[in-house]
């Protein structure tokens, strides 16, 4: 052991301090060592914060909603008020069943901020009646303005139909958007059914006549006649939306039953459709059209929030 | 008889030859072991800001992969990165336009730089290392910011 007080006392300082210099850097040299492992362990660490978790979130709500939500557009005699509240319960249950999963790892995931958006759907269902108003005797009159949207429309034309070979004096049904394009199709009698479409404002015609038999059964929205394909009466394809106006034109010159749904709750006229379901006239239902909400995913290290949209095709 | 009076001489030319050469290596030593410190610990500082760099990256892509999906709203996600690596605090210059980020330590000279890829703009800022927030602003564009 060094001599601190002889006559080594000197040499023996310096091996002190010497032995406490070497000490003092073994000391850094293990923090040094520690801040490698720690960044070892950093390394190795899940970058995973959940993103994926939340877009799977997002992506089954989305999924799931409008088929769950648009249940509660069945039936006839309910009102709007009893439709958005099954329809709020309804989106209620997709929220907890997909949140369940997350809920386990502690994390909170809800739809909140929800907007419903009122649609009516118009029907009759007398196949012996003409397509005029449920009162008074307009045959050229509006089913529907400021539609904003049309969907699932269906004209089944049952009989009745005007003989001749001008298309513009026979029964057509009209749909124009908010630029003034219209789409309009012509159900006649030329020696047997004919339909003829034009689009937009009659510069171009599409005949759907030789490809059906039998009265003319028309899903306006799919395309099809009598269950077979005539591209040109699917007049989501010929008309850009926002639409604005459904209407009839000779409406007396045909009888049909129809059923479509529009994007809005005010009809033209108090009068043209009963309030309640009738088997006479035409009436029309409130449903709930499409729906938008958030949905909100948050966990310890992420808040998601996007807003999305429930409908029967992609928000416009 | 003459006697040579040199019997301690030896005892001193030996004390200072001892000491001069105990001196010598000892700073040999130390300077040695100082050097290998400070290399070490520049050495670690840049593997560590490689480290932090890397993982702050993911995290903007992954916020950036959120923010890209329609009708986003707000997407905020904590980094939880250390605040002092090697004893030394850091500072984390995120470059948008080159979509890089450059860490560099306070006292030591390391530098790191990281890419990124990502589709929604990132905002341009420099923050200190620690906790930090990738967030969507009302602009549209990612930022990183202080916790």
């Amino acid at each position: 052991m060094a001599d601190l007080s002889g006559d080594d006392a000197g040499r023996g300082q310096l091996l002190l301090v010497t032995g406490f210099a070497i000490a003092v850097a073994i000391v850094a040299l293990v923090l040094l060592l520690n801040t490698a492992i720690y960044t070892e362990n950093l390394a190795t660490r899940s970058v995973d914060t959940g993103e994926s978790d939340a877009l799977a979130y997002r992506d089954a709500v989305e999924r799931s909603l409008w088929p769950t939500v648009s249940g509660v557009n069945g039936g006839d005699d309910v009102t709007r008020t009893e439709r958005v509240r099954n329809a709020s319960a309804r989106v209620d249950r997709v929220a907890e069943l997909n949140a369940r999963r997350h809920l386990l790892e502690g994390t909170a995931a809800t739809i909140t901020n929800r907007t419903y958006h009122d649609g009516t759907r118009l029907t009759q269902t007398d196949a012996n009646r003409t397509v005029t108003p449920a009162v008074g005797s307009n045959v050229d009159w509006p089913m529907a303005t400021n539609v904003d949207d049309v969907r699932a429309a269906e004209l089944n034309v049952t009989g009745g139909l005007y003989s001749t070979t001008n298309p513009a004096e026979a029964f057509s049904l009209a749909v124009r958007n908010d630029t003034g394009d219209e789409w309009r199709v012509h159900v006649y009698d030329d020696s047997g059914a004919a339909v003829d479409v034009t689009y937009p404002n009659g510069t171009t015609t599409g005949v759907c006549s030789g490809q059906f038999s039998g009265p003319p059964v028309m899903n306006l929205s799919a395309g099809t006649i009598n269950g077979s394909t005539c591209s040109p009466l699917a007049f989501e394809e010929h008309l850009m939306p926002p639409y604005d106006t459904v209407s009839v034109r000779y409406g007396n010159r045909s009888t049909a039953t129809y059923e479509m749904t529009v994007n809005t709750t005010v009809p033209p006229s108090d009068t043209d459709f009963e309030n309640s379901p009738s088997a006479t006239a035409p009436y029309q239902v409130p449903v709930v059209y499409s729906m938008h909400a958030d949905v909100v995913y948050e966990s310890a290290e992420l808040t998601y929030r996007a807003r999305i949209y429930a409908g029967p095709e992609a928000d416009e | 008889m003459t006697r040579t009076d040199d019997r301690g001489v030896s005892t001193a030319v030996n004390y200072v030859l001892t000491l001069g050469i105990t001196t010598l290596l000892v700073s040999g030593l130390l300077l040695a072991t100082g050097g290998v410190v400070d290399d070490r610990r520049e050495s670690t500082t840049r593997t560590s800001l490689e480290v932090v760099g890397q993982r702050l990256a993911a995290n903007l892509m992954s916020a950036d992969r959120l923010a890209e999906t329609a009708d986003t709203r707000t997407v905020s996600l904590t980094v939880d990165l250390p605040t002092r690596i090697a004893g030394s605090g850091y500072t984390v210059r995120v470059n948008g336009s080159s979509s890089t980020l450059v860490l560099e330590a306070d006292t030591v000279a390391a530098t790191r730089r990281v890419s990124f890829v990502a589709s929604t703009t990132v905002a341009s800022t420099t923050v200190r290392g620690g906790e930090l927030r990738i967030v969507l602003t009302p602009a549209n564009e990612l930022a990183v910011r202080a916790a």
